[in-house]
């Protein structure tokens, strides 16, 4: 209503007084028939609108964005007194400029590809984080401990990639590098037990004391000869945090490139990969971590317990698993399927593998893999 | 420890980088299409509005989508075209340049594609695809043509109809809300094509149109703005101000006669200068890829030989002089001409050291203006437009200059007003006032459109203006020269002395249409094929394709960054036409010595020419010195950069500026459809939710159950 008078008002003003928008001398220029009378400056080119669309109530205002050219001239012509027919007329005759109000460029949307980047990420990494958090975190130990094994996995890399180097003619066999590097990261998964043991050994060979009641679970608090309190992990859990670093590096290796690739706005397809690539990628990522988490704790409580024919398990699945992967083509998307269930078997049998050697109660452990226990816990405190 | 393992790491990531040698993923995900591959369109301003397009600052991404005919664009729903990049062929942007304007709001980006075999000098666009695109507006520069104001523009009027550019669709001049590129290369487009073949229902092709422009709104605006960065400046001590957009403009090109008899001194006597102009420039909205062989190379052509055939015979002194002149700038508000007619009348024109004799406006005794020529199929079908009201003061002058060039009584018309063109300019000088008269100078504009016609070449400024000259239309033109060089060299030197060589007039055509096997026709040593190849080269000519674009008036003296490469090319074959070679002299240094400090005596100025041919292979750089008394005059509207009134378009001048802007990018990917990439979300929340179940759980479980042991 308030417009509709504004409108009213201004329109006996023009007819009036004649001499509307003096004060806005670069839309209007004097007329050449009637001296002191303003006319509209006849636009310099039609900026759009030859049908005269879009001559109605004036635009609402949207916040953030500048006007667009034309945004406002039936709302100022309207104000002016023009009829809602005259303005049209304006517009048809190209007197008047009205550009769609509607065509703001919108910014380039990245939106698909960036779930596709974010879902990746959670499948790879989401379970490796959540391990390190309620089960790594809170022990400076063995966040020292991770960080170490994950350097030596590095390491092995290392050494892999100067044989990979060294060996010129076979540079391009991609099975060849990865059967080197697969045995880096074996020898290097025994050697860091044997780094591991002999740290512990000194720190255990230092404390003069017998051991002191347990103060948690996975640790044992030895007092030192000097009286200062030594902690040292238990060889499980320390199997456990060391597989979890070796995992962790290994999935980062393998999706790392691949996220940085999928984070701008195209995704993975015009080099002819299938759909479900990124899917498979990322899976085996999240396999090969759990998998390697599985491999340290059978590597570490085997040679400590002196038996060595576990490690075949060990190194066999870990060459199968990795060789396999190799299936995965362009070609036939179903392959895919057989190095990820392949690795979902090894992963099992290294999960029970595992559970049997820490002695673990098998029953219990699945049993409170799907139980809600741990929620009632929480809840209590 | 910590700080040598993190050196260990990174000499690791190094070597890793260093040694893979893999294709990255990347490199496979995008294609990137090739510089040559496509031209952008850029945004120009005038004083009120801004014209053209505009990616945003980080590119606009959309699907890539097709419509090959009119049925299936109008079949484009609002959903179809949100969020997407249309590509529709040329013949279809021709047809339907305003409906695809006027698209609603959403889609990101529109791809013309015009393919490789369509676009060489065998090829006629509106022969084969019985289309026309125009992207002028119907009445060209009528902002600031000589009819402006009360005298209602050049498209009305008596026998106004049709317009004079009667396929205009103007698009070149309308506000695209959406970056638009021409796709030139019949690889790339298959590329396009077939990208879809690969599309499935869980992703689809997708582009990214990249063309940001720096300056918005209009000249005023982009031309202020450095005011408001200047603070920054000062305060970051950036001496030099940003720069958002700048004026257009090039060189407009001058020769005369009698420069050699007439040193730069002499004080030239009322009426005594006949000028005959040509244009130099064309435009189209993708900025690099403005052909203009339809619409000037005839013209050219014929200047130059005329130019040739004056500077070949020997002139008197009579005192009277013929000033060949290529305006440049003139398809923006005619800035060339506004320039030329400016200085005219302000006494600047030409006189400075090394220059010709000054010419003022008085001194003006006619001028012949070659406009379009390339439909020119015999004498019969020129025709000589002048305007009514100055044809009733000066018609003597006129009708003898019609009876002289050998036209009939009827191929003069003088009861319409003239068609675009720069002539108006001198009818109408800049500041002049309405009321007046328009100058009372004889003028004739010679074209190949008669009364009841519009412009012939109906490709007239647009990415397809790429007519080739048929041979008989060069017999004509050979025919014209001659008759125009007969009048000159009438009016010079009251013989007829002067005459045009009709293979040199073909070579000319042949050179200007990016045929480099033209210099055998080209008398004298001093042009080579591998010279002339070259200057294509130089200008960046695509299968002979030579832009006609002018660009910002600071790009002018790069022509194989900037500039218009037409004028380039026709400075080099006018100061062939016209300079005469110093004996002996083949070094640059040597040449550069010959320019003594007695200017007054204008034998013309020595240029080098380096013409070291690709046989030689050797470093020595030999070339070829030559006199000329070729003068560049700058077009480039004469307003002050900082008298933004005048900017705004309140005055009589051109006020187009361009926007600056980045190198432009295209690129081709794939993108999962919006469902497909939510699955792979949810999978990975799923992930989420199950790991910390399990983890939790059995974290829980081994704390309450796990027989703990002691470790030794």
């Amino acid at each position: 209503i308030r417009a509709g008078r504004l409108r009213e008002r201004s329109r006996r003003a023009v007819r009036g007084a004649g001499q509307p928008a003096r004060r806005c001398p670069a839309s209007f220029s004097p007329s050449a028939d009637t001296p002191g009378h303003h006319l509209p400056r006849p636009p310099r080119f039609a900026s759009v609108a030859p049908d005269g669309s879009g001559v109605g109530p004036d635009e609402p205002f949207q916040p953030g964005r500048s006007p667009r050219i034309g945004e406002h001239t039936c709302g100022l012509l309207a104000e002016l007194g023009y009829s809602e027919a005259e303005i049209r007329q304006l517009l048809a005759e190209g007197r008047a400029v009205q550009c769609s109000t509607d065509g703001s460029p919108q910014p380039a949307s990245a939106a698909m590809t960036l779930l596709e980047f974010f879902g990746c990420s959670l499948i790879s990494f989401s379970p490796a984080l959540i391990m390190f958090i309620f089960t790594v975190a809170n022990n400076p130990l063995k966040i020292i401990i991770l960080t170490c094994s994950a350097f030596f996995w590095l390491l092995s890399l290392l050494l892999s990639s100067i044989v990979w180097f060294a060996v010129v003619p076979l540079r391009k066999q991609l099975v060849f590098s990865m059967v080197v590097s697969i045995l880096f990261q074996e020898a290097i998964r025994i050697a860091f037990y044997f780094f591991i043991k002999r740290r512990r050994g000194a720190a255990a060979a230092s404390s003069a004391g017998g051991s002191e009641p347990l103060t948690d679970a996975d640790q044992v608090t030895l007092t030192a000869g000097t009286g200062r309190p030594v902690k040292i992990l238990h060889l499980h859990s320390l199997s456990y945090v060391c597989g979890l670093g070796f995992g962790f590096m290994a999935g980062a290796f393998s999706m790392v490139n691949l996220l940085a690739d999928i984070s701008g706005p195209g995704s993975v397809g015009l080099g002819g990969e299938h759909e479900g690539f990124l899917l498979v990628s990322s899976v085996l990522a999240l396999m090969f971590v759990f998998l390697n988490i599985c491999w340290t704790v059978v590597t570490f409580v085997c040679i400590e317990d002196r038996r060595l024919y576990f490690l075949a398990y060990v190194w066999g699945s870990h060459l199968l698993c990795s060789l396999l992967t190799l299936l995965n083509s362009s070609a036939s998307p179903l392959l895919s399927l057989v190095p990820i269930m392949v690795s979902l078997t090894c992963a099992l049998i290294g999960l029970l593998l595992s559970l049997h050697l820490v002695e673990a109660n098998l029953a219990g452990f699945f049993t409170s893999l799907v139980s809600p226990a741990w929620m009632l816990r929480v809840c209590r405190r | 420890m910590f700080t040598r393992n993190g050196a260990l790491v990174l000499l690791l990531v190094a070597v890793l980088f260093r040694l893979g040698s893999c294709e990255r993923l990347r490199d496979r995900s995008y294609y990137k299409l090739p510089q040559a591959a496509f031209s952008a369109c850029v945004r120009r301003f005038n004083g009120t509005h801004q014209a053209g397009c505009s990616s945003s600052l980080g590119g606009n991404v959309g699907r890539l989508i097709f419509a090959d005919t009119a049925a299936e664009l109008d079949g484009l729903s609002r959903d179809d075209t949100a969020d997407a990049v249309l590509a529709v062929p040329a013949e279809l942007f021709a047809l339907q340049a305003a409906k695809l304007h006027g698209l609603p709001g959403g889609l990101q980006g529109l791809l013309v594609l015009y393919s490789e075999s369509e676009r060489d000098f065998t090829f006629d666009f509106a022969a084969k695809t019985g289309v026309n695109i125009s992207e002028d507006s119907a009445c060209p520069n009528d902002r600031l043509s000589a009819y402006r104001g009360s005298r209602g523009g050049s498209c009305s009027g008596p026998q106004a109809s049709p317009a004079w550019n009667a396929a205009g669709t103007s698009a070149a001049l309308l506000d695209w809300s959406f970056p638009v590129a021409l796709v030139t290369k019949s690889e790339q487009i298959f590329t396009l094509k077939n990208c879809t073949q690969r599309e499935s229902s869980l992703r689809h092709c997708a582009i990214e149109l990249r063309t940001p422009m720096h300056g918005a709104a209009s000249s005023v605006t982009c031309l202020r703005r450095p005011q408001y960065t200047s603070l920054i400046s000062a305060l970051t001590s950036i001496s030099q101000l940003m720069h958002f957009c700048g004026p257009m403009g090039d060189l407009s090109l001058v020769w005369t006669a009698s420069s050699t008899a007439m040193p730069t001194n002499t004080v030239r006597a009322p009426a005594s200068v006949m000028l005959i102009l040509a244009r130099l420039d064309s435009f189209s909205m993708f900025a690099s890829n403005s052909p203009a062989s339809g619409t000037l190379t005839p013209a050219i052509a014929v200047l130059l030989a005329v130019a040739n055939a004056l500077a070949s015979s020997s002139n008197g002194t009579t005192g009277r002089d013929v000033a060949i002149v290529f305006v440049n700038g003139d398809s923006w508000d005619y800035i060339g001409s506004q320039r030329l007619v400016h200085d005219l009348h302000g006494n600047q024109l030409l006189g400075e050291s090394g220059q010709p004799a000054r010419i003022n406006a008085s001194h003006v005794h006619s001028i012949i203006e070659l406009g379009e020529l390339s439909n020119l199929e015999s004498m019969d079908q020129l025709a000589a437009y002048t305007d009514p009201s100055v044809y009733r003061v000066v018609n003597s002058t006129v009708d003898s200059h019609v009876k002289s060039l050998g036209l009939k009584s009827d191929a003069l018309i003088s009861d319409r007003k003239l068609p675009p063109a720069s002539t108006q300019t001198f009818l109408r000088p800049p500041g002049s006032k309405e009321s007046a008269p328009l100058q009372p100078v004889p003028a004739l504009l010679l074209t190949d459109h008669k009364r009841d016609q519009g412009f012939r070449n109906r490709n007239y400024n647009s990415f397809a203006d790429l007519r080739p000259t048929p041979s008989g239309v060069v017999q004509t033109l050979a025919t014209l020269a001659d008759r125009i060089a007969t009048l000159a060299s009438q009016f010079l030197t009251n013989s007829s002395a002067a005459k045009v060589d009709d293979n040199l007039l073909k070579a000319y055509v042949d050179c200007l249409q990016g045929d480099a096997t033209c210099q055998h026709a080209i008398s004298g040593a001093n042009v080579t094929k591998s010279w002339l190849d070259k200057v294509y080269a130089a200008t960046n000519s695509i299968n002979g394709l030579i832009g006609a674009y002018v660009y910002e008036y600071q790009s002018r003296f790069l022509p194989n960054q900037g500039g218009n490469h037409l004028r380039y090319l026709t400075y080099l074959l006018l100061s062939n036409a016209t300079g005469d070679i110093v004996p002996g002299v083949t070094k640059r240094s040597d040449c550069l010595a010959l320019n003594t400090a007695n200017d007054t005596v204008s034998a013309g100025l020595p240029v080098f020419y380096d013409l070291t041919s690709v046989s030689g292979a050797s470093n020595n750089v030999s070339g070829v010195c030559l006199r000329l008394s070729l003068t560049a005059l700058p077009a480039v509207s004469p307003i002050d950069s900082s008298d933004y009134n005048a900017w705004s378009g309140s005055g009589d001048f051109s006020t187009w500026t361009e926007s600056q802007w980045e190198t432009p990018t295209v690129r081709l990917f794939m993108r999962p459809t919006r469902s497909w990439g939510a699955a792979h979300l949810l999978f990975g929340v799923a992930v989420l939710l199950l790991s910390l179940q399990f983890v939790l759980g059995a974290k829980h479980g081994l704390e309450a159950n796990f027989p703990v042991s002691v470790a030794p």
